[in-house]
This record gives C-alpha cells, sequence and structure tokens, in this order.
C-alpha cells in the first residue's frame, strides 16, 4: 500500500533522491537574466534539455546562447513552481568557440565599464631600480625576461612572485599577488606579469574577470606580457602598457644601456655646445662693446690726427707762399730798379730841388734870383736862376 | 662608486636632464653654466660607472 503524500512531501522525497553533483554537457539557449540577479537557461543537446538556474555571483564566466559548456550543479524541483532544473556552482566552457565567444562577452563588457580606457593608462617609471614580477619561477617567460633585462641594464632589483599561470589555482594566486605588492611596503615601481604563450585554454587565467580587475585595480603600474605575438588578453587590455612577449617586456621597462649611454653623451654634447654658444655669444658681445668704445674714443683722436695732418701740411703750404712772394719781390725790385731816380741821375740828367726839397718841374716854379739845388748823380750844386724862359717843352708834356 | 650605496641612479639622471633643460634656456648665465656643465659631466660619468659596476638582483618572495 502506497503511502499518500503531500505535494511539500513528494518533492522533498524525490529532492532527497536525487540530491548530488552532477556534471552535463550542453549547449546553452534561452539565456536570460532576471532583475540584474537570477539567470536561467536551458542546456540541451539533439533530443533533450534541462532547465537550468544559476546566480550572477556565482557564475564565473558570461554565457550566450549557442555556447557548449559543462554545468557543474546539482538537481532540484522548486516546490513553488514545481519546475525540475540544475542549480548552478560552476561552470566549463567546452572547446574553444565557447572560450572564443565568453571570451568576447566579457572583452565587452570590461570595456564598456571603461577598465581599458586609454585615458586612465600611466606613464612607466623611466628609470627603475625596483620590479615586481607575477610569473611563474620556472617558466621560460620569466627565464626570458630576466635574460633579456640582464643584457639591457644593470642596477635593477627584481621581486618574483611565483604564481600558478593556468589551472584552477591560477588566478587567486595571480589576484593574491597584486595584492601582495600593493599592500606590502616592497618599493617595487612597475609590476611586470608575464607568461607564455598557449591555446585560448591556457591562457585562461588572464582573461579571468577576476584577474583582469587585479591588473586594473592595481595602485602600481602594470606592464603585461603574456603570450607571443600574436596573442591577446583582457590583462593586456587592462594593464598600463601591453607588451607583446615576456621579452617585450624586460625592452619596455628598462632602456637599452648601450642606448642610455649614447644618451648620456648626447646630453653631455648639448649642454657642451650650449655652453660653448654662449661663449661665443658673450665674445662677440665683448668685441662689440670694444669696437663702440673704441669708435667712440677714436673719434676726439681722430679729429687731433686731422689736425696734426693739416698742420703737417702747413710748411710746405708756406714755402709755396714764400716762392711766391719771393717771385714777386724779384719782379718788383726789378721793377723798383727801373725807376730809381738814382739810375735815370747815372744816365745823365740832373734833379731841381727848390729850398724846401720840392722837386721842380716847371721854370714856371722859380722866381728869377731865386736859389734852388741842382742834384747829379754824384754830388750837387746850388744854383740862381738868372734867367726864365716859361715855355712847355714836349717832353714835359710828355712827363 | 659601487661600494657608495648612496647613489641614486635615477636621481642623478633627473638631475642631469635637468641641466639640460636649464641649458636649453634662451640666456643663460656663463659662470651658473660653467658650474652646470662641470655638475653635468661629473653625472655622467657617474652614471656610466654605475652602470659598469652593478648587476641586476633577482630575490623571490615568500607568501
Amino acid at each position: 500500500m502506497l503511502v499518500v503524500l503531500s505535494v511539500s512531501q513528494f518533492i522533498e522525497q524525490i529532492n532527497g533522491i536525487i540530491a548530488g553533483e552532477f556534471v552535463v554537457e550542453g549547449e546553452v539557449s534561452q539565456y536570460k537574466v532576471s532583475q540584474g540577479k537570477w539567470i536561467f537557461f536551458d542546456l540541451k543537446d539533439e533530443r533533450a534539455v534541462v532547465n537550468c538556474f544559476a546566480t550572477v555571483f556565482s557564475l564565473n564566466t558570461p554565457l550566450e546562447d549557442g555556447m557548449k559548456i559543462k554545468v557543474i550543479g546539482y538537481p532540484k524541483i522548486y516546490e513553488r513552481s514545481g519546475r525540475f532544473s540544475l542549480t548552478v556552482q560552476k561552470v566549463e566552457l567546452v572547446g574553444d568557440g565557447s572560450l572564443k565567444k565568453a571570451y568576447l562577452l566579457l572583452k565587452k563588457k570590461l570595456e564598456e565599464e571603461g577598465l581599458f580606457n586609454k585615458e586612465r593608462k600611466r606613464q612607466l617609471i623611466e628609470l627603475p631600480s625596483k620590479i615586481g614580477v607575477i610569473a611563474s619561477r620556472d617558466s621560460a617567460a620569466f627565464g626570458d625576461f630576466v635574460r633579456i633585462l640582464n643584457n639591457r641594464w644593470k642596477g635593477v632589483e627584481i621581486d618574483i612572485c611565483n604564481v600558478a599561470v593556468q589551472g584552477e589555482k591560477a588566478v587567486t594566486e595571480i589576484c593574491e599577488a597584486f595584492n601582495f605588492f600593493n599592500t606590502q611596503e616592497t618599493g617595487c615601481e612597475i609590476i611586470v606579469l608575464i607568461r607564455g604563450g598557449g591555446s585560448l585554454e591556457d591562457l585562461a587565467a588572464f582573461n579571468d574577470e577576476a584577474t583582469v580587475r587585479a591588473v586594473y585595480g592595481s595602485k602600481i603600474p602594470v606592464v603585461c606580457g603574456v603570450g607571443h605575438e600574436r596573442d591577446e588578453s583582457l590583462c593586456d587590455f587592462a594593464a598600463d602598457v601591453r607588451a607583446s612577449t615576456p621579452s617585450n617586456a624586460a625592452e619596455i621597462v628598462v632602456p637599452d644601456k648601450a642606448d642610455f649611454i649614447t644618451t648620456l653623451d648626447f646630453s653631455l654634447g648639448r649642454i657642451y655646445s650650449s655652453l660653448e654658444n654662449k661663449i661665443i655669444k658673450e665674445r662677440r658681445r665683448i668685441e662689440q662693446f670694444w669696437h663702440a668704445i673704441s669708435s667712440i674714443l677714436e673719434s676726439p683722436l681722430q679729429k687731433c690726427y686731422n689736425l696734426l695732418a693739416e698742420f703737417e701740411r702747413l710748411p710746405n703750404l708756406l714755402q709755396s707762399q714764400l716762392s711766391i712772394y719771393r717771385v714777386f719781390v724779384q719782379s718788383a725790385s726789378v721793377l723798383f730798379k727801373n725807376i730809381d731816380p738814382k739810375n735815370v741821375l747815372q744816365r745823365g740828367y740832373s734833379l731841381a730841388r727848390d729850398g724846401a726839397g720840392k722837386i721842380i718841374r716847371r721854370a714856371s716854379q722859380l722866381d728869377v734870383n731865386e736859389e734852388f739845388v741842382v742834384e747829379f748823380y754824384e754830388g750837387q750844386v746850388i744854383a740862381r736862376t738868372i734867367e726864365k724862359e716859361v715855355k712847355k717843352s714836349n717832353q714835359n708834356q710828355l712827363l | 662608486m659601487s661600494a657608495d650605496k648612496k647613489f641614486n641612479f635615477a636621481k642623478s639622471y633627473a638631475d642631469l636632464e635637468k641641466i639640460v633643460v636649464w641649458f636649453e634656456k634662451e640666456n643663460i648665465d656663463l659662470e651658473d653654466g660653467i658650474k652646470k656643465f662641470e655638475e653635468g659631466a661629473k653625472l655622467v660619468s657617474d652614471l656610466k660607472k654605475y652602470l659598469d659596476t652593478m648587476e641586476n638582483k633577482i630575490k623571490e618572495l615568500k607568501k
């Protein structure tokens, strides 16, 4: 005889029978979020379908219709609705297609939230003295990073935080490492997060929302170098600087020693030529000053020189003036010689003067019996007028 | 130089950069310029010496 059960008792008993953890693989359909908290979707295969229920907080992976997933959960009939569903504890993506879809979904979500904004990227310190590295200590990635770093630069301290970079523990350990560097006074100026290449599944930890948020939330600037040249991870986008590989991360965080020394020499050269320019300028300025001063001094001096030169020309001038005079005097003396009365007397003429010594030119000037002096070339006589004959001679007229 | 723990590489480099910037000015004072050039030359030589003597140190953190 079967026991009659109430509906509640029935569901309770059934739930007891079916209790347990199951892993079910299938394709997502009818995915929807209710009130921002509850997630409902169907998991189906070619022949069957099962309802799934999850909370937004418990679901670690973004889902979309068509994705192939493994659901880890327990089956339950809900008392209120009588609906049978699988309560999801964890979801694992199956196949690259699903991973890719989940990756793109999370990328879009975080992008919209502003985690990848270029404006928030910080500049790295140019010459770090201490670098924190989050990596697997024994990985080729860390080996490459150290090798390139040593080739390029000296004098930097590296604190390595050894973490799992794939598998279950990876996300937690990476997040803890970020927390460690950001809370302990390690003095690290840059955090470098590195991992070698791998499939999308291998790199899952670097595409996990928690890891990306740890990168985003780091107070210390982060350089992320995950995978090969072509690989991209969401941590890359959230980091302040994205390196294409772990080796590239080393190239980013420290300068090349040879380049640096060239820069040093160049700097020294620049300040040297600047100083040299200044010296040339100063010299030119002094020369200009000197030129100005000497021209001020030279102008009165030049006047003196000019005066002196003029003065020196004076004797010549006088000399020529003198010779003019000399010629004049000579010709004058000849002239004077010609008109000297003495010369006339020498030729046989004589000169008559009255008592006052005045030259007598006309007979009318003399009275009869008047004494006068007759002057010869040599000597003179006193004479007296005996008779006078007043008549104009031709010669007189000529004179 | 290697024994001189007090040498601060980043600070010395920043000082050198400051000097370079100072020299970019239009009008520099000649006397200061000579002083700063000497400082710059010393910084360059110290920085080079430092790079020659230093090694990178790796330490694993215990969590």
